[in-house]
């Protein structure tokens, strides 16, 4: 009869007895004991706040049991229990704690009926805990020797569920926690907040450079991407659930539409902006049709990720083309996008949920982006910095050139008019020689030879004129050319010497320009060589004279030596007729001059006069000075 | 075209004679100058005059093969008489009468169309041979003008100015020679040409410069009418 009984409270109860069985489990070996993560459990969906003794079903661990929005009214409050059972003895001494993800979103926790733990203050509080990790701490008083039960009790007022279920040593299973809980929730929470950041810097400065569209894009991707990210770390859904569920599916697409806005944008593609504006719009029928068929997400992440894998394309082409930091630096990034994408869609299950144990990528990717950009914009904006400090430069230098410019010709402008005022009185000066002692010589010259007067007269009225010549001569600007004035002085007594019937040899080697030859000093050349000349004339009895300059090296002194020679009688000391006087003003013309004079016998046995003269008179002054 | 009476008389007398006028406003002067054209057989004194104002008259009446022109008149400049004269467009040889040959005087008056110079105190007999000379077509240089006139021949290339007629090659070497104080035999002899093709050069040179001077006069007039009207 007893058995009869046994065997019908089996059948009316199975759960019962099920549950009277430990749920399995895969245990790893830690400090202070095995952590055990369970592999099935069991779970009841009954509302009310007692754990029920029946209708429990055992269903593999983790998402023992999972319920989604598009299958239950969002909004209805929905309540599944879940219960996992285990020996105290296969865990170790340590005081223990149970990990759990996923679990959502208001969740109690039991242990063996007493309540030790809740995530919700409040029943009104609109938790969001389907990414979140949860440690619960086990009190040993609650605890007890053999089988041990932990019921999970949730409530949501949407997807609900039982997720991963670990319990093991407090100090291991809280360092797993930390873990999870740092790339969950806080490394995402930083990560969007630093680019919800750089998304306002980057409003700031479009602010101040309006033509930098590409600014503005990427600050309304930032914008958007934090809001779709944001049910990842928030504790708590901030406006209405219905409304917050529909922006986050929403906001990834005109998220990755507003990326690649911005992307196309920075790269300058041509037709851009109808593009653009097509893809925004293309979200509006979708959006529409998501919401009014209550259709999968897929219709939105679809079509987002195949904008994003334009974006990748346009990365990849640009690759090719533009090698520089920024651009390689952005290209990598959209590269990079599609496959965290993928990542993440098989993360998701495809859709079936997550696996609950590894983190999201894509949360991260709206950060990196913002991040890669500002280097670049911080890159560019170092360069225009680089490029100003050198404009900044050249102007400095372009103006200190001008200003050097401006000196030099207001110098030269100076230096025109002392010119113009020395030219003025050279002409007055000339006017004077020419109209007047000029016109008187020539004509007194005229009236004695008419007037047959002796010789002397007419000599003396001649050498007169000849000397006022040579004056006027030396007053001819030759810039420096040595061969120019003593060519007009052979020039000039050409018919003399024809008279006296003496052959005129010009012997002349290229020279250059004596930079100290000004008027006096061009005087002092022209007396010398009319002086030798003069005598070749008077005294020498010769039939040819040869008369030239070249360039001669004296004491590695560079100058030019310009000579007058003759076929007479030769020099001669002794003799009587020599103009000793002549001789020594030469000499001292030639003293004057910083040159050397030398009168010795020619090779045709006449005389020889050969005047030196340094092109730089600096070196033989100071000689002369020392000697 | 000569006049056919005119073929008639120098054939009549044998080579043709050279009509001279003088201006020059020192008595003594002129009357030297004048009595010696009169004693040169090949030489005809056609009018004389002693200022600017009789040497306009005697311009416009013309009749003479070579105009001698002093420069200082009393009543202005002989340089304003020798470009009266080039203007006419006649064959007429004008040499200017100075005392020095200095380079701006005989610049001057070679722009505005003489082509060379008599000195007052050069023997009477070379100043004839002179006249005979530029007659024949040769003109004298001095190295000093020679030096000038490639200065201002061969200007600056990077200034943009009218050359309405450049140095032919073999002009500019005599020019460079006579620079180098090369008399115009020497000339010859360096370039194996007779003495005469030298003078002739030198007279082409001259003209040459005239020409560029009455273009850069005109290059200069409408520059200022372009900047007038900016």
């Amino acid at each position: 009869m007893r058995l009869v009984l046994l065997i019908l409270l089996l059948l009316l109860t199975p759960g019962a007895v099920r549950a009277q069985a430990l749920n399995t489990f895969t245990s790893s070996p830690a400090e202070g004991g095995p952590v055990i993560e369970f592999k099935d459990g069991d779970f009841v969906l009954a509302a009310g706040l007692d754990v029920p003794d029946r209708g429990w079903v055992r269903a593999p661990s983790p998402h023992i049991y999972r319920m989604f929005e598009t299958r239950w009214r969002t909004g209805d409050y929905h309540t599944v229990q879940g219960r996992f059972r285990f020996d105290r003895g296969a865990l170790g001494a340590d005081p223990l704690a149970l990990y759990t993800a996923s679990t959502r979103n208001q969740f109690i926790v039991f242990v063996n009926g007493a309540e030790v733990f809740r995530n919700f203050a409040r029943v009104s509080d609109q938790k969001l805990a389907w990414y979140r990790p949860f440690l619960v701490p086990l009190p040993e008083g609650a605890l007890k020797p053999g089988v041990n039960e932990i019921v999970i009790r949730a409530v949501s007022q949407e997807s609900v569920g039982v997720g991963r279920v670990i319990v093991g040593p407090n100090a291991v299973v809280q360092d797993f926690y930390q873990a999870q809980y740092f790339w969950q929730i806080t490394a995402p929470m930083a990560a969007n907040a630093a680019m919800l950041a750089l998304g306002g810097l980057a409003v700031l400065l479009w602010m101040g450079r309006r033509r930098e569209v590409e600014l503005l894009w990427l600050a309304l991707a930032a914008g958007l991407w934090f809001l779709r990210n944001y049910q990842y770390f928030a504790e708590v859904t901030p406006f209405d659930l219905a409304l917050f569920n529909a922006l986050t599916v929403y906001a990834t697409y005109f998220a990755t539409v507003a990326t690649t806005a911005f992307y196309a944008t920075f790269l300058k593609m041509p037709h851009r902006e109808p593009v653009i504006a097509a893809l925004f719009a293309l979200g509006l029928p979708i959006m529409a049709i998501h919401a009014t068929f209550s259709l999968s997400n897929l219709i939105l992440y679809v079509p987002a990720t195949l904008i994003g894998l334009g974006g990748a394309l346009l990365g990849l082409l640009d690759l090719r083309r533009d090698r520089t930091t920024g651009h390689v630096l952005l290209a990598l990034v959209v590269l990079l996008m599609p496959f965290a994408g993928v990542y993440d869609f098989l993360l998701a299950g495809g859709g079936d949920g997550w696996n609950t144990n590894d983190a999201y990528l894509t949360v991260f990717s709206g950060c990196i982006y913002c991040v890669a950009f500002l280097i670049v914009f911080g890159k560019r904006a170092l360069d225009a910095f680089a490029g100003l400090e050198a404009a900044n430069a050249t102007l400095e230098q372009r103006i200190a050139e001008t200003r050097a410019e401006l000196a030099a010709s207001e110098a030269s402008r100076r230096d025109l008019v002392v010119a113009g005022a020395i030219a003025s009185e050279r002409e007055r000066l000339m006017r004077e020689m020419h109209d007047g002692i000029g016109s008187n010589l020539i004509t007194a010259l005229a009236v004695a030879r008419q007037q047959k007067q002796p010789d002397s007269t007419i000599k003396t009225l001649s050498r007169a004129l000849a000397d006022l010549k040579i004056t006027v001569d030396s007053l001819e600007p030759v810039e420096g050319d040595l061969v120019a004035l003593i060519g007009n002085l052979r020039h000039r007594m050409a018919g003399d010497l024809r008279d006296a019937g003496i052959a005129c040899r010009w012997e002349v080697g290229r020279c250059g320009p004596l930079p100290w030859l000004d008027a006096t000093n061009a005087l002092h050349v022209l007396r010398i060589f009319q002086e030798a000349i003069g005598n070749v004339l008077s005294h020498s009895g010769a039939t040819e004279m040869r008369i030239g300059c070249g360039e001669e090296m004296r004491d590695g002194i560079p100058g030019i030596a310009a000579h007058v020679a003759d076929n007479g009688r030769g020099f001669d000391d002794a003799r009587a007729d020599r103009p000793g006087k002549g001789l020594g003003n030469i000499a001292a013309r030639a003293r004057a001059l910083h040159g050397v004079l030398d009168c010795r016998s020619s090779a045709e046995g006449g005389t020889l006069v050969t005047l030196w003269l340094p092109y730089d008179r600096a070196p033989v002054a100071r000689d002369q000075e020392a000697g | 075209m000569a006049h056919p009476f005119e073929t008639k008389r120098v054939q009549a007398g044998g080579p043709p004679m050279i009509r001279v006028a003088v201006v020059e406003d020192d008595p003594v002067m002129r009357d030297h100058l004048s009595r010696a054209i009169e004693g040169c057989e090949d030489m005809l004194l056609t009018a004389t005059a002693a200022n600017v104002a009789e040497a306009e008259g005697m311009i416009e009446a013309g009749g003479y093969d070579v105009l001698l022109c002093d420069l200082g008149l009393p009543d202005g400049s002989g340089v304003s008489l020798i470009r009266k004269e080039a203007l006419t467009g006649r064959d007429t040889d004008i040499l200017v009468i100075t005392v020095f040959a200095n380079q701006n005087k005989v610049l001057d008056a070679i722009r505005a169309g003489a082509r060379g110079y008599l000195l007052k105190d050069e023997r009477i007999e070379d100043c004839m041979a002179a006249v005979r000379e530029i007659r024949r077509g040769g003109s004298p240089i001095s190295p000093i003008i020679a030096r000038q006139l490639l200065g201002e021949i061969r200007p600056d290339p990077n200034v943009p100015r009218p050359m309405a007629s450049p140095l032919s090659e073999r002009e500019y070497e005599v020019l460079n020679l006579l620079s180098r104080g090369f008399s115009n035999a020497e000339c010859a002899e360096i370039l194996t040409v007779s003495g005469n093709t030298i003078g002739t050069h030198i007279k082409n040179i001259y003209r040459k410069l005239e020409v560029n001077s009455r273009a850069e006069a005109l290059f200069e007039a409408s520059s200022q009418g372009w900047f007038s009207r900016g």
